[in-house]
């Protein structure tokens, strides 16, 4: 079996015994891939722990089996911390990242520049204001759309054509359809077909969100359910177009931490 | 595979579901039980019910226990004014060996996990803020130290330090016996913050 080294970040693991679980990795050099961490959750173990949210070169034996290979090494090259105000909220759109990514990656393709942008993220995620995070997430969460072709239309009607920054002077609430893909101006819509509403001023904001870099989008402050909403239709894009089935757990997880009785 | 005997077949098949079990190993496992004399199988099998039937939760430190409250917060010998927070069962009984922790301890049940999608109300958090009056001199948090632990223990933290109460983390660093140079820098950091004089 070939030894292969590859910078890596952790998506998701599943334990399978007392030391041993499966990584699901994202790669600089090959994608997303599933390895195999034997004696990985030993206390002892001699090798470089695997950590999450951390960026991490890893070394494996490359096989073609039921996972792409077995961990041989782990070393650490820069760790992620969210202690900044806001803990849990910064792991939660971290995790919501990752889940993304777990879920639409192709196995053992390399996305170099996706690699790159979702690094970029982390950061960003350590550092923004807390009440910037949600821009940034949506900001994410559009990017990867567009890189994996999803990109959904949000200047122009996906029926006709029309660009949308015209029709939001006449109409106070617009319509996206997640079946066809983008902003929809009242001549395309059919009766029966599931649209979601969209104030002009969320539709401008989440194309301003599909046009902004990282930086930018950090600097944008986004109420929680306005941010809410919004990644409430990217979902529903997605749900109809990649055949993800369910919502994401860490976006569900941020719902349980606003309505927790605990909250007060 | 056992085409002669169904039962054994059955419980190969039982013992494989169990974690960190293989197949050869449940077979292994499996004709071990069936060479025991009957009594001692027959003891197993009523220890299993026994432990299904018997054991519940503490109503006040959520830890398994067969009786309510359990023997540990009943304990005269342990110091009522510290409370240790630990995620699962197993953890406390670890730390239940160490002679230099005699407090009580809190199980939560788990640990926020945005990816698991376990929020506050999903854990015994509720249960540990019902405990916290003014006999209670410090709260040890002693969630794993990994994000979602660290995570958890600021956030209890966040909710206990307006009480008034102290509020510890147990010590990050390098575990005993280990090798520095196969240390991980955010181990090492953790080990130089956490650093005691002689």
């Amino acid at each position: 079996m070939p030894l292969e080294k590859a910078e890596a970040v952790i998506l998701k693991s599943f334990d399978w015994s007392e030391s041993s679980r499966t990584v699901h990795f994202i790669t600089r050099e090959f994608g997303k891939l599933a390895l195999v961490d034997r004696g990985g959750r030993r206390l002892n173990t001699k090798r470089g722990r695997l950590l999450p949210f951390s960026r991490m070169e890893v070394t494996f034996y490359a096989s073609r089996k039921e996972t792409s290979g077995y961990i041989s090494d782990a070393e650490m090259i820069e760790p992620f911390s969210f202690e900044k105000e806001g803990t849990l909220g910064r792991l939660a759109y971290a995790s919501a990242a990752c889940e993304l990514l777990y879920l639409l990656l192709p196995d053992e393709e390399p996305q170099t520049v996706l690699y790159g942008y979702f690094i970029s993220y982390l950061r960003q995620v350590t550092q923004v204001e807390k009440r910037c995070l949600p821009a940034l997430f949506i900001a994410f969460f559009l990017r990867l759309l567009s890189q994996l072709g999803y990109k959904p239309s949000l200047a122009y009607c996906c029926g006709c054509g029309a660009e949308i920054a015209n029709l939001t002077a006449e109409e106070e609430l617009l319509q996206f359809s997640p079946e066809r893909g983008g902003l929809i101006c009242r001549a395309c819509q059919k009766p029966g077909e599931y649209y979601i509403g969209l104030s002009a001023g969320e539709a401008k904001l989440l194309e301003t969100l599909q046009r902004a870099s990282l930086n930018e989008a950090a600097s944008l402050p986004i109420g929680y359910r306005d941010a809410r909403h919004l990644i409430e239709v990217l979902t529903s894009f997605l749900k109809f177009h990649s055949g993800l089935l369910s919502d994401l757990r860490s976006l569900a997880f941020l719902e349980k931490l606003k309505t927790s009785q605990l909250n007060g | 595979m056992f085409n002669s005997a169904e039962s054994v077949e059955r419980l190969v098949n039982w013992l494989a579901r169990l974690p960190g079990i293989g197949r050869k190993t449940a077979t292994r496992l499996a004709f071990h039980i069936l060479k025991l004399p009957a009594e001692e199988a027959l003891e197993l099998a009523d220890i299993i019910r026994d432990v299904k039937e018997k054991v519940s939760f503490c109503s006040v430190c959520c830890n398994i226990s067969e009786t309510d409250p359990c023997h540990t917060c009943t304990d005269p010998k342990r110091r009522k004014d510290i409370i240790c927070v630990v995620e699962e069962p197993m953890d406390a009984a670890a730390l239940d060996k160490v002679d230099e922790f005699n407090g009580l301890f809190h199980v939560l049940g788990g640990r926020l996990s945005p990816l698991d999608g376990i929020g506050p109300d999903d854990l015994k958090i509720k249960e540990l803020l019902a405990r916290l009056n003014d006999k209670i001199s410090e709260v040890i948090i002693a969630t794993n130290p990994q994000v979602e632990g660290e995570a958890t223990a600021t956030y209890l933290a966040r909710l206990i330090k307006p009480m008034g109460i102290k509020v510890t983390r147990i010590a990050r660093g390098l575990p005993v016996g280990a090798d520095l140079e196969y240390a991980d820098s955010v181990t090492l950091t953790r080990a130089l913050e956490g650093r005691q004089e002689f």
